[in-house]
């Protein structure tokens, strides 16, 4: 059976091309590829699509993956990373009806994770001077397109899950609690959401992680992630 | 390597199975191993074909507004089922899974019309001069108007068609119905769409003139 010609190889008035054209054209929004690997769980280095994720691949160990993972968002967003080098302090307690607001002061901090059985509160810490922070990048508009914010939430936020991989709860909560504080209004934030509620059951706090899911339900019935957040919902 | 028994789902229902020889022991298919392994495999697929799947859900009729989700949810259904669908068959899977997603984003925003506003669904401005058309905006508009007055099996072909650039064959074998009812469809299809166009340019015309 042979193939029909398709109606853009025939001639066609010039609305009919023009209806085609933008039938074949369409791509959808510029960040659908990272919010969908979000939406899978497999928001990553990858997704930075640069020579760094090359890096990272070949990295051997855990800590030099987590310092290249830094690096990248760092190099993106202006932090050096001897600044998250030089944070050891213990990670904050949040509840889960404490949804993180917006900085009071632009200069957030960014936590490292730590390996302590117990979250004890994080103390106020103000950067060295000198260290531009993300939310001080951004609104200095030196933080680079719109685009590299998203890359820099979806390296946070592969930073938070590697960490949860590798059974440190608490040092996952630290670093969501650092993508919530620089990302306020972060597109991917019901994500890293989940995540919270994942690193709260993980860690024990199940009670915590439950709230969170409900309360997450009551703002977002009809999310794509209702069906992950239900898991955690229940009693 | 394990396996696992494919399954027969009714029409019109996603078939992981569907377009491909069999791989193994017959009525078996290869199960993905490692977690790492799926991992890569579903990043591939996110890559290979987000573009894609998010092109037949906005020409079958999904809202713009709602693109993100509906491939989110296409996406995530296969990500489900990731274990069930054979090498090689994921893009009549995300075609399949897509094409539904579509007719329930309709049918949806049917019933959203109907409740909220009583009201038609946006119609074309017909007297919209050249310049006017031009813009990309109110060309996709006048698409989405042409494709929505289509019957829902007539503007699936002739997406898959003209659109995805698709064989007969491919469509036939996604869409699970013969090669000719494909090509009938295409036909009566384009009829329609250039009988559309046509009025449209002869309206536009007339309030011109």
């Amino acid at each position: 059976m042979d193939e029909p010609d398709r109606m853009l190889e025939q001639t066609g008035s010039a609305l009919e091309r023009a209806l085609l054209h933008e039938g074949r054209a369409y791509l959808g929004p510029a960040d659908l590829r990272a919010k969908t690997l979000a939406a899978l769980g497999l928001a990553g280095t990858a997704s930075l699509a640069t020579g760094g994720a090359l890096a990272w691949l070949s990295a051997k160990t855990w800590a030099t993956k987590l310092l290249l993972t830094l690096s990248a968002a760092s190099v993106l967003v202006g932090i050096p990373v001897g600044y998250f080098a030089l944070r050891h302090s213990p990670a904050p307690v949040l509840r889960p009806a404490e949804v993180p607001a917006p900085p009071t002061n632009p200069a957030a901090t960014v936590v490292p994770p730590t390996n302590a059985d117990t979250p004890v509160p994080a103390p106020a810490v103000t950067p060295p001077a000198g260290i531009t922070t993300m939310s001080s990048a951004r609104a200095s508009g030196g933080g680079g397109s719109a685009s590299s914010a998203l890359r820099a939430e979806l390296a946070a936020l592969d930073a938070a899950r590697s960490t949860l991989a590798s059974g440190d709860s608490v040092g996952a909560l630290s670093f969501l609690d650092a993508y919530f504080r620089t990302f306020p209004r972060g597109r991917l934030r019901p994500e890293a959401e989940v995540l919270r509620m994942d690193a709260l059951a993980r860690g024990g706090r199940t009670d915590d992680a439950r709230k969170y899911a409900q309360e997450f339900l009551r703002r977002h019935p009809n999310s794509v992630l209702a069906a992950r957040v239900q898991s955690f919902a229940k009693p | 390597m394990s396996y696992l028994l494919a399954t027969d789902t009714p029409a019109y229902r996603c078939r992981p199975e569907v377009a491909l020889p069999l791989v193994g022991p017959a009525g078996m298919v290869p199960r993905v191993a490692g977690k790492s392994e799926r991992e890569l495999r579903l990043r591939q697929l996110v890559d290979n074909h987000v573009g894609h799947v998010a092109r037949i859900l906005r020409n079958a009729g999904t809202a713009d507004a709602d693109i993100d989700d509906d491939v989110q949810r296409v996406f995530i259904a296969l990500s489900n089922r990731l274990d069930d669908v054979r090498m090689g068959a994921e893009r009549s899977f995300l075609i399949q899974t897509a094409l539904h997603m579509a007719a329930h984003s309709r049918r949806t925003a049917a019933r959203r019309r109907e409740i909220l506003t009583d009201q038609p669904p946006e119609v074309v401005d017909p007297i919209a001069g050249p310049e006017e058309m031009a813009n990309r905006r109110q060309v996709r508009r006048t698409l989405d108007q042409i494709l929505g007055q289509m019957e829902t099996e007539l503007r699936v072909v002739f997406s898959l068609y003209e659109f995805e650039q698709m064989t007969t064959a491919e469509i036939s074998a996604v869409l699970d119905i013969p090669r000719g009812t494909v090509a009938s469809r295409l036909r009566r299809a384009r009829v329609e769409f250039r009988e559309r166009v046509s009025r449209l340019e002869s309206l536009s015309k007339t309030e011109v003139g």
